[in-house]
């Protein structure tokens, strides 16, 4: 398939393209739009949508909720719905709360984007872009954690549940204090695999000589240069008539 | 006698996966040490998770305690089978040693000075007590062992699944694990032993059930 083919250089423009494209633009349709066109996007790089909301379902619970705040506490003149007088949504506040939700999407989306490349690909792409090969491998691996973390906690959150905590009847008081058990042993698994890691890399003399030959050298192809230029110009013209309208 | 833990007709499929588990009838009871052997990748430790809830079977019936498996939550299932995991440090969390005993024991409404006194005893009996104040992360292996086995135990589950126990154990450390599975035991908690060690299984379990490719091929003393 095509898009699996894609120098992940190129999903690195596309991805800069909407984003930049998402925070520049103010006007609720085109904003709206971006976020279609960064889904749409999402889909051509053989993202499974389904999967994608399943697996991100507690992330956009997380990114509505925050948007039902965004749009409760920003004031306007236009009221939609009051209770007793006292204004809870206004038209500009679910303007903004829209605009919100579809933003974080969109940077939610663009890491999704990015995850359909292989890591070792992505810190490649960045050296052949000049990117100190430290940085870009330091990058690389971070990226790479994210899965582990998520693991753990889920991991950690059903150890915790074996011992017999029932998450939704404990109080509130209590609830941080089971986060602060939560978060301490992936805190301190996190310094373990950072610390065996850096044994690893030093026993492999990572760092040791000042240049570097390339197993994996990336090239990009003529449908790459295509992706990369209609996504800068697009994006430019879609910005410009954003702002026109 | 009815049995603590019945599985009927359990089979469960990893995704993008070949089946894990095919059709398992299984009756495990209080006061018996059964122990799961097979080879890596047999269906053990998926079959110990599909018996705690972690995971959910794609067909098939448990019932616990005589509670149909469906209707329990996680935390339901945690109060009634405890579960040792193979590696100890995922179910470590407090700052000390005695905190980790106590803990869930005072979110769950227990008061401090019973938490206190229940956490002492089974300090006491995992000859953990002079290393109460210790962090559990920096313990050695068995040590983590023991302390994961006396926090389950303060749950006083009726029933305990230990994966790969014998893992890190010096002998004499394995004599002495053998000995608490025989106590508690005598005491009618049900034991499930799950392990690779199929002589370590042969010496201390009064039941075997061995897995292969996800099916039992076994079932006898």
């Amino acid at each position: 398939m095509m898009a699996a083919k894609i120098d992940p250089r190129t999903k690195i423009v596309l991805v800069l393209s909407l984003t930049s494209m998402v925070l520049v633009v103010e006007n609720l349709a085109f904003v709206v739009g971006i976020g279609i066109i960064s889904i749409v996007c999402a889909l051509l790089m053989g993202v499974e949508l389904l999967a994608l909301v399943r697996r991100y379902r507690r992330i956009l619970i997380l990114l509505l909720t925050l948007s039902i705040v965004q749009s409760v506490f920003t004031p306007g003149t236009k009221v939609l719905f009051e209770v007793f007088g006292i204004p809870l949504l206004t038209e500009k506040g679910l303007e903004m709360g829209i605009k919100t939700f579809v933003r974080m999407l969109v940077i939610l989306t663009s890491g999704v984007i990015m995850s359909t490349s292989n890591y070792r690909e992505t810190i490649q792409g960045l050296i052949q872009w000049k990117v100190p090969y430290k940085i870009a491998f330091m990058t690389a691996l971070s990226l790479r954690f994210i899965p582990i973390f998520t693991e753990e906690f889920q991991d950690s959150m059903v150890a915790l549940q074996l011992k017999g905590i029932d998450f939704r009847k404990i109080p509130f008081g209590k609830k941080t204090q089971i986060y602060v058990y939560l978060i301490t042993p992936i805190i301190l698994s996190s310094l373990k695999h950072a610390e065996e890691i850096a044994i690893t890399m030093e026993s492999r003399a990572f760092g040791a000589y000042q240049n570097r030959v390339e197993y994996l050298v990336l090239r990009l192809k003529g449908y790459d240069y295509a992706v990369m230029i209609t996504a800068v110009f697009l994006s430019i013209g879609y910005v410009w008539v954003a702002m026109m309208v | 006698m009815e049995s603590y833990i019945k599985l009927t007709g359990i089979s469960y499929g990893y995704p993008r996966s070949r089946f894990a588990l095919r059709d398992i009838n299984l009756s495990l009871n209080r006061g018996e040490i059964v122990g799961i052997a097979g080879e890596n990748g047999s269906g053990k430790t998926t079959l110990g998770k599909i018996i705690m809830g972690i995971l959910m079977p794609d067909s098939g019936n448990i019932v616990i305690d005589g509670v149909d498996g469906k209707n329990l939550k996680l935390c339901e299932r945690g109060s009634k089978i405890g579960y040792a995991f193979q590696n100890p440090d995922r179910q470590l969390f407090a700052a000390n040693v005695q905190d980790e005993i106590i803990f869930p024991l005072e979110i769950k409404g227990m008061d401090k000075t019973t938490a206190l006194v229940r956490a002492a005893a089974l300090l006491e009996r995992f000859e953990l007590s002079h290393l109460k104040e210790r962090v559990p992360m920096r313990l050695s292996r068995g040590e983590k062992q023991r302390l994961v086995l006396a926090a389950t135990l303060a749950q006083e589950p009726g029933f305990l699944i230990l994966d790969e126990p014998a893992t890190g154990l010096d002998r004499d450390r394995k004599k002495a694990l053998y000995q608490l599975m025989e106590e508690l035991a005598r005491e009618g908690i049900g034991l499930a032993v799950i392990s690779h060690d199929l002589q370590f299984i042969k010496d201390h379990t009064n039941r075997i059930i061995r897995l292969k490719d996800g099916k039992v091929v076994d079932d006898g003393c």
